[in-house]
Formats: structure tokens, sequence, C-alpha cells
């Protein structure tokens, strides 16, 4: 139970600085449970979003809003250890689409939610895992129905969820059947992919036709690890589920979705892939060196045969091994069973291995060494003056809440809140150690 | 799965129903590789130099200015030796703007001229010219300082800051910004092995993903990765064979507009090679092993069967079946000249050495 409260307080620990908060002092809360003054997060007084928004003394509120704005610029401040991760996964995605589904809690109403973050889900999934794979089922009136086969394309699972789009959440949700056929999908998985199950359970119980205790050994039995997203509240077979499959590790396996946005964001957690662990990685004989192609596109000017398909194409890639023509990738090879794929494809995934270093925020100070980001070249606020700080007029400037200023620990360049994310989420690079031709 | 390539800017909006296409500003980044050793090659060969590649990229920025006025450019220099890649274009605003204006020195402008042509091309032309006065003197001190010559191609740190600084000017509330679509020219003349992989990739996968199309306008020898990044991102790669037209080449090919994009019919080259770089010796390869948990590339199998990257340790059996030459037959040895004296022992000789019948 107590861990429901921690994702329960998760929610309401961004408080919002700049914000005069009430200073009552309240018993003293455990340090996961603390709200904004101290006590318990459920014992804050509630807060307006009206109230926050002030007229400054020439009666505008632009400075506020800027406030607020920058506030809402979440760092990036994610786990960096370079962890060994199973890169080429295999997943099965399963939905529940039993009548709890048509729930309205999530506007207009959970499986229509459920349904749009997971097309972005497999959108991001397939662009940070290129080479894995992924399969799709939905438990519906006490069945679990095949939605889309394992396969590497983006594309068939999209528009397999687009259609059950229309499709009316009906009767109970069986655990057992969409375990089984999971097992079942995943069962020639070849030992090098991982085998992961990602459930999104929306009711509170499951209606199965056997002994799912005996399923559950049978999962422990093939390696296969199960994730559970809850959309109601914490279920003890699916702890017990999540504890078993993922040896013990229930707290990165097991969560209950809090608000919309939590939902969307425990969803994309799911696509970086799992870190292989210890106890894995001990027992296993070794891993696996795969021989690869890396074909070349060629383009004729005639239409030339496929040995993939056997149809008519022009250009495709050629195989080095035995020349042969496919005409998509990756792919195994028809003729010489050498796998092929695009080097582009095995380079999305390398910064979940090599993971960039966090910036640190620079001190407020008086004085700075940069004027300007080094990424994006905005200026950066000047110095601020110590004596001013604690007077009650500049409480509310940012400049004395923050230096603006993130430093690579590396190359010791500095950059704004908009290049410190963009470098880590999406650029994966550090500009200032990239320009610097002496380092190697 | 080539197909989250192609989806990536299929759904660009635009194409011939879009109206107020041509109504969009643009900002064009371009992307100088000034390796001065390689310039000198190039020089050398007598083909072109720097001086003529600037006059004609000096152009074609003008031109693109030309088009709209709410166009921008900005310009980027790599593989320098001082400094490595820098930001010439725009200029950084100084608190002391008035010492730069009064150091503008007319090199190659004339007095007639478009008052914002001459500010850009005299602010682009005054700050090559003092990084390439600088460069000798680097140069000495970097051989001087013991650590060799070893440089790293500094390519992808030009490309990081344009990407930065293309992402802030997609997310500012700036109205001159605001709508305004960004494309990168590479002009590159330095050889693949400068290149560090990871970071180019890196730099690859963030443009297609912020849907920014990569021009290559290649000079030297032809570029491997380069060619993958404008293939991965919708964009032109062009080997310039002939330098003397490059004016040309950067006016026409070069100069397609992303709003353009759906539209025009690129002149891509067709057959593209998509080898990758084998992570212990650098060499480019075509068939390779890659390492299950970390995905790195290898030309060879490590001696300890251990990942060199991530130091996994592969599983024994399966590298002794990879190391597992196929077997060669023996040799048929030539006895056709004895055929005459016993032929029937000879063909029963040849007989059991050859391999399956191969089925017709």
């Amino acid at each position: 139970m107590d861990s429901d409260e921690e994702e329960f307080e998760s929610g309401s620990r961004q408080a919002t600085p700049g914000v005069d908060q009430n200073a009552v002092s309240q018993k003293k809360a455990p340090e996961a449970l603390k709200g904004a003054s101290g006590g318990y997060a459920w014992e804050d007084e509630y807060r307006r979003s009206w109230d926050i928004v002030q007229e400054d003394e020439s009666g505008s509120i632009e400075s506020i809003v800027l406030g607020l704005v920058e506030s809402q610029k979440k760092r990036y401040l994610k786990n960096i250890t370079p962890f060994q991760r199973g890169i080429i996964r295999t997943m099965v995605l399963v939905l529940d689409f039993s009548k709890v589904m048509s729930e309205k809690d999530f506007r207009p109403n959970r499986a229509a939610i459920m349904i749009s973050n997971a097309i972005d889900f497999v959108n991001e999934f397939f662009d940070q895992n290129p080479i894995s794979q992924l399969s799709i089922i939905v438990m519906r009136n006490g069945l679990a129905q095949l939605v889309s086969e394992v396969s590497g394309n983006p594309h068939d699972h999209i528009e397999a969820l687009k259609s059950i789009k229309k499709l009316e959440p009906q009767g109970d949700p069986s655990l057992q059947n969409a375990l089984e056929m999971s097992r079942g999908l995943l069962l020639h998985v070849a030992s090098h992919c991982t085998r992961e199950v990602l459930i999104l359970f929306g009711a509170l119980f499951t209606s199965d036709p056997g002994n799912i205790h005996k399923t559950i050994q049978e999962l422990v039995k093939e390696k296969i690890t199960v994730r559970v997203i809850g959309l109601t509240a914490r279920v003890a077979i699916c702890e017990e589920l999540c504890k078993l499959t993922n040896f013990g590790d229930l707290e990165n396996s097991y969560h209950v979705v809090l608000y919309e946005q939590n939902f969307r964001d425990l969803f994309m957690d799911a696509v970086t892939p799992l870190a292989v662990t210890k106890v894995e990685s001990e027992k296993k004989d070794g891993f696996t060196l795969v021989k690869m192609g890396f074909p070349s596109r060629i383009s004729d000017d005639h239409p030339t045969f496929c040995s993939c398909h056997s149809k008519a194409v022009y250009g495709g890639y050629v195989c080095p091994n035995c020349k042969s023509k496919v005409c998509v990738l990756p792919t195994v090879c028809p003729c010489c069973d050498l796998m092929l794929i695009l080097s582009t494809h095995l380079a999305r995934s390398y910064h979940h291995l090599f993971p960039m270093k966090l910036f640190v925020e620079v001190p407020v100070a008086e004085n700075y060494n940069t004027t300007h980001c080094y990424g994006c070249q905005v200026k950066f606020p000047k110095g601020i003056d110590m004596s001013e700080r604690s007077k009650a007029e500049n409480k509310r400037k940012k400049e004395f809440h923050t230096s603006s200023r993130y430093r690579c620990q590396d190359c010791s360049n500095e950059f704004c809140i908009d290049c410190d994310v963009f470098s880590h989420d999406v650029l994966h690079n550090c500009p200032g150690c990239e320009s610097n031709s002496r380092k190697v | 799965m080539d197909a989250i390539a192609d989806r990536v800017f299929a759904d660009t909006p635009g194409g011939p129903t879009n109206r107020i296409a041509d109504e969009t500003p643009s900002l064009l980044t371009v992307i100088l590789d000034v390796n001065p050793l390689e310039w000198k090659k190039l020089e050398d060969a007598g083909t072109i130099n720097l001086k003529k590649l600037l006059s004609s990229l000096l152009i074609m920025l003008n031109s693109h200015l030309a088009l709209n006025s709410s166009n921008q450019v900005a310009l980027y220099t790599a593989n320098s030796f001082s400094g490595g890649a820098k930001l010439i274009y725009p200029k950084i605003e100084d608190d002391s703007d008035t010492a730069t204006a009064k150091k503008q020195s007319n090199l190659m402008m004339s007095s007639g001229m478009y008052r914002q042509f001459r500010i850009i091309d005299g602010s682009i032309l005054d700050d090559l010219n003092s990084l390439l006065r600088s460069i000798p003197d680097k140069l000495r001190n970097l051989l001087n300082d013991g650590q060799g010559t070893h440089i790293k191609g500094t390519l992808s740190g030009a490309l990081s800051m344009a990407l930065s600084y293309i992402n802030k000017s997609q997310k500012s509330i700036d109205p001159q910004q605001l709508g305004l679509k960004s494309r990168i020219l590479i002009i590159s003349i330095s050889d693949d092995n400068t290149l560090p992989y990871i970071s180019i990739m890196n730099t690859i996968f963030a443009a297609q993903k912020m849907k920014i199309s990569v021009d290559v306008c290649k000079l030297g020898n032809n570029s491997t990765f380069l060619q993958q990044a404008s293939d991965a991102t919708n964009g032109v790669y062009i080997y310039i064979k002939q330098p003397e037209g490059l004016i040309q080449y950067l006016t026409t090919a070069l100069f397609i507009d992303p709003t353009l994009r759906p539209i025009i019919v690129l002149p891509t080259n067709t057959s593209i090679d998509f080898r990758a770089s084998c992570f212990i010796t650098n060499k480019v390869i075509d068939i390779g092993y890659v390492c299950s948990v970390c995905l790195c590339i290898l030309s060879v199998i490590p001696q300890d069967e251990k990942c060199p990257t991530c130091h996994s340790k592969f599983d024994h059996n399966l590298i002794t079946r990879l190391k597992r030459k196929p077997k060669v037959l023996p040799l048929v040895k030539k006895k056709r000249k004895l055929e005459g004296t016993n032929g029937a022992e000879v063909d029963s000789e040849v007989g059991s050495n050859m391999g399956t019948p191969v089925p017709n």
C-alpha cells in the first residue's frame, strides 16, 4: 500500500518556484511523501491557478508568465549509468479492452487515450529500437485476441491499432489468456533477443480459465519479463507477476498511472531497452555475436526481381555476400541466410549504450565566465548583485533563482536550458565536446 | 523497416496543395570545412581554392537572402585547427559592437552594393580571414607541443551547433523566426576517416527527427557517411567533379528550399553505399560481426572473445562456430595429359573429388 502513496505523491512534488509558498509547518513527513510546504502533500492548501498570476508594479503580467514558462521547462535528469542493455528486443504489447476501459476518467475514455498513446509508443519504439520486433494483443470478452503479428514494421502495427479504434470495449479481461498467447508468440524468439511483455491493465480483476500461477511459473522459466502499467490501482496478481518475472525488481516493472501526462510518460519509459540484470548475465554462458551484412543500395533503369518477394522492383539492396537483391531492410538474405541491415539502424541505438553526461547547473554568482549559450548563441542573463538578492522585489525575478547556465563537465562550455534538453533528448552529442579538435 | 526513414518525411506538410508554401521564410545554414591541409591538396591539384569557393558561396548566400526578405543565413566552420568548429555568421552580439564595426574592411566590396549583402559578406570575409591568419601559428604550436598532429574532425560539432541553433529558432516565440524552415548545407573536403562515427550518426538522427534536410557538397574524395546523412534526411548529395562550375551547383541543385522539396525531384544519386565502420580498425566494411549487447560493429572476431566496447563475454561455442572455415576441397590434379595412357583411372579419381553436383 505504501508504494501506492509514493506514486500518488510524485505528482505534486513539482512546486512552482517563484510563488510564495505557504509556510505553515506541519508534522514532518517522510522525504518521499513531502509536499510543497514540508507536510504531507495532501495537507497542502489548495492553490488556485489564477492566484499564482499577479501583476507586477507596472501592471503587466509578462514577467510572471515568463517565469512560469521557464519553470515548466523540465531539465533532462535521467539515469546515465551505461548499463548493458538488451538492444535487440521482442515485445508483446497487451492492451486491456474489457468493459472497464470505457470508463471516462480519462477523456474521452480510457480506451481512446490508450490507443492514441499506443500509436505514439509504436512510433517511438521503432525509432529507438530499429532492429526490434513487436506484436499487439487485446484482452476482450475474457479472451486474448491478436491485433498484429510479431513484426518489425511500425506501419503494420499502427494500421492495426487504428482499426481497433472503432472496437467497443467489452466483457472481462483475462490475464492468463493474454500471457499464454504472448508466451506462444515469444516461443521461437532467438536467444540474443529479449522477450518482453508490456501490459496495460485497466481492470482490478482477471477472469481466467485455469491457474494463472502456473502460467507465471512458465513465463519465469522461459525468461520472459513482464511489465504492467495499471490504470486504476495496484493489483496483487500483477504485483506477483512483475516480481517473479523481473528478478524481484518491482519498482521498475509495475506502475500505476496518476494522471494523463503520467500515463504517457510511463508508457514512453518502456521505449528504453531494459538493462541486462547481473543475475542474468552471470547465468548466461556468454552473449552472442551476430554476423551481419551491410548492403549497398542500387538503382536500375529496368525493374528486376527481388529475391525476397519475387516482385519486379526498381532498385533495392544488394547482399554483400551473395549479391542477390532484396527490397526491404532489415531482413535475412533469402539466399545465404546473412542478416542484412543498414548501419544507420544499428547506430540509432548507440545513445542507449553511450549515454551523454548530464550538465551541471552553474550556481548563481555575481559574475559569470560566459555571456552566450555555446549551442544556440542566445544571450545569458548577466550576473547579479548578491546584496540585492534578499530584497523582496527581486524575489520573483528569475535571475536570482537560477543562473540559466548549465555546464558540460568535459568541455566546460555552458548551455541554456533549451540546448541542455535538446542535446540530451534528441541530439545525444555535446556540441562543445564535438567542436574541440584536440580531444579524441 | 526502411519505412522508418520514409515515414519521417512522408508526412511533411506541403505538396502542391500548399499555397502559402513560397511565402514561408527559410534559414540556410552552411557548414564550411576549412581543414587547411586538405585545402592545400585541392589547391595543388589545381582545381579549386578556398577563395574561389568563398566567392561562389557568398553569391549563394546573397541569392538566398534575396529570395525573401525574411530569409536568414548562418555560417559555421568545421575542421579548422584553431578552435575546431565555430560560428562565423550571425555574429554573436557583443557589448563592444562599435569595435567590430569600425574594423570592417572592404576587401572585395564595392560601395554600390546592397547594404545587407555588404554587411554579411564583409563580416564573413573578415572573420574567415582572421581565422586563416591564425592557423599557421596554431599548427606550429600543435606540432611543438609534442602531442602530434592527430586532430579529430569537428564536422559533428559544427552540425551539433547548427542543430541547436535551429532547435532554438523553432521553439522561439519571436515573430521573426516563427515558422522558419531550415536546411543545412555541408561543404566538405575531408575524408571519411576524420569523422567521428557515433557523433555523426547522432546528428543525422537528430536532423531526421527535426525534419531538417542535410545537403552535402563534396569536394575531394567521395564520402560514405555524408551520403547516408543526406539520404536519411531527404537531402541532396553532390560529388563535384568539376569544381570550376561550383557556382552552378550551389545555385541550382543545392539551392532547393525546404518548402519545395515535396514537389521537386531531387538530384540524388540512386546508388548509396550503406557500409559501416568497424569499431576496432576504423575500416569501412560490408560484412561484419555485431555484438548483441552493444551493437558495436567488428570486422574481426576479438582474440579474447570479449566485446571491446562493452566487455561482454561472448558464447564460446558460437565463436568457434563463426570461426569455422568452410572445408576446402583438395585441388583436382591435372592429369589430362595422361588421359591417353590410363584414362579410366583418372576418371574415377576426379569423380571422387567432386563436390555435390549443382542442381540445374
